[in-house]
């Protein structure tokens, strides 16, 4: 029993396990892009996708043992820290993430008030 | 309805097989990429950044980073989201010729909410000033404590169809806050001692670590970004409450067809 722990703590054990599920989150997110064709549920699977980036990116910079790079709890020295800069960065991307979402969104709810659709495949209107 | 169909018309299959052919695909590159960096402690500019963190006395790296270090980046993001923000409130407002703010009265908030609104606005008000005050001590920030600002007066407007944040004061302080975020980066280029953008030219000493006034720059900026992060986020959900109220135009453009 014991032995099968260790073996999941591991770095590489660990950080393939974070990979494959945030994979997995992403490639149903990209499912969901491809064919749906509800402009909100389109949204959605954009967010499911970018989530799937978000938690790559800070469970691959986090290697087990490290702590999180804040002193508290009796910690003195910056060491033996995960790296801040994916969790700066993902700050951020999530910051753009929600911004360009909401504008999206908007545009999807004047583009159905306006006619009516909510469909991608319905779109018609520049093809002549 | 879609109960009744055969579970291969509920996917669309050759869809699936596109994504299963990617996901394999993907996995093989980084299978590749990654085998030796896995193992190893990640080695690069972050330890740099954490060796030499105690130099700007603030007890969160990340918090450095953001605003000290990628300070810059900081902006960029900021006015992205301002950006934003100003689309939003263009698409809801103009164009269409649609009244704004005509909140209609048959949709009555219920008694649960309003009544935990009134419980829970100052407690989530406080939690937002907390989180943004303590960024540069525990986790959070301005960006976090600024949402969970909005957030709080989002339910105010939820629960009572009467509150409404006008948009004239959310402009000014937001455009105060961003103002703010450039001044401090001119002040930190102006003074000798740091003579760079956003260069910490308030006392900063290491022994006060930890502390709620330390760091120098960092809470005053970091207090910035929080207030313009609450007023954008405030005036986006104020913006798409009140096209959620309007006359729907699409019902009128179906009778015109």
């Amino acid at each position: 029993m014991l032995e099968v722990l260790e073996l999941f703590d591991r770095p590489a054990v660990l950080h393939s396990i974070y990979l494959i599920g945030s994979l997995i989150l992403f490639f149903i997110g990209l499912y969901g892009l491809l064919a749906k064709r509800h402009l909100l549920k389109i949204f959605v699977s954009i967010e499911i996708m970018e989530l799937a980036v978000y938690l790559i990116l800070i469970a691959i910079a986090t290697t087990p043992g490290e702590t999180a790079p804040i002193l508290s709890d009796g910690l003195i020295a910056f060491t033996g820290m995960s790296d801040p800069i994916p969790q700066a960065l993902t700050l951020t991307a999530i910051v753009i993430g929600v911004a360009v979402t909401a504008l999206g969104t908007s545009m999807a709810i004047q583009y159905h008030r306006l006619t009516g659709k909510v469909s991608v495949a319905e779109m018609t209107e520049l093809k002549d | 309805m879609s109960r009744r169909l055969p579970l291969r018309k509920r996917f669309r299959v050759h869809t699936l097989l596109l994504i299963a052919l990617c996901g394999w695909l993907l996995m093989l590159h980084l299978t590749l990429l990654l085998n030796h960096g896995l193992d190893a402690p990640s080695n690069g500019v972050g330890d740099l950044y954490l060796a030499r963190n105690s130099e700007t006395a603030s007890a969160n790296a990340v918090t450095t980073v953001v605003v000290s270090y990628r300070g810059f980046d900081t902006l960029g993001e900021v006015t992205v989201l301002f950006l934003a923000a100003t689309g939003i409130g263009m698409l809801f407002a103009g164009g269409l010729g649609a009244t704004p703010a005509s909140r209609d009265r048959h949709n009555h908030p219920n008694e649960v909410m309003v009544t935990g609104t009134r419980l829970l606005f100052p407690a989530l008000l406080l939690l937002g000033v907390y989180i943004v005050l303590h960024g540069h001590l525990s986790p959070g920030g301005g960006f976090q404590g600024g949402v969970i600002v909005a957030t709080a007066f989002f339910l105010r407007m939820i629960a009572d169809p009467k509150f409404s944040l006008d948009h004239a004061p959310l402009g000014w302080t937001e455009s105060f806050a961003g103002s703010g975020f450039v001044l401090f980066g001119m002040l930190g280029l102006i003074f000798v001692t740091t003579a760079s953008f956003l260069g910490n030219f308030l006392p900063h000493p290491v022994a006060a670590m930890g502390q709620l006034v330390s760091a120098g720059v960092i809470p005053l900026i970091y207090l910035l970004v929080g207030i313009k992060v609450g007023a954008e986020v405030g005036a986006i959900f104020q913006d798409m409450l009140e096209a959620d109220h309007d006359t729907p135009v699409s019902a009128r453009a179906a009778e015109e067809l």
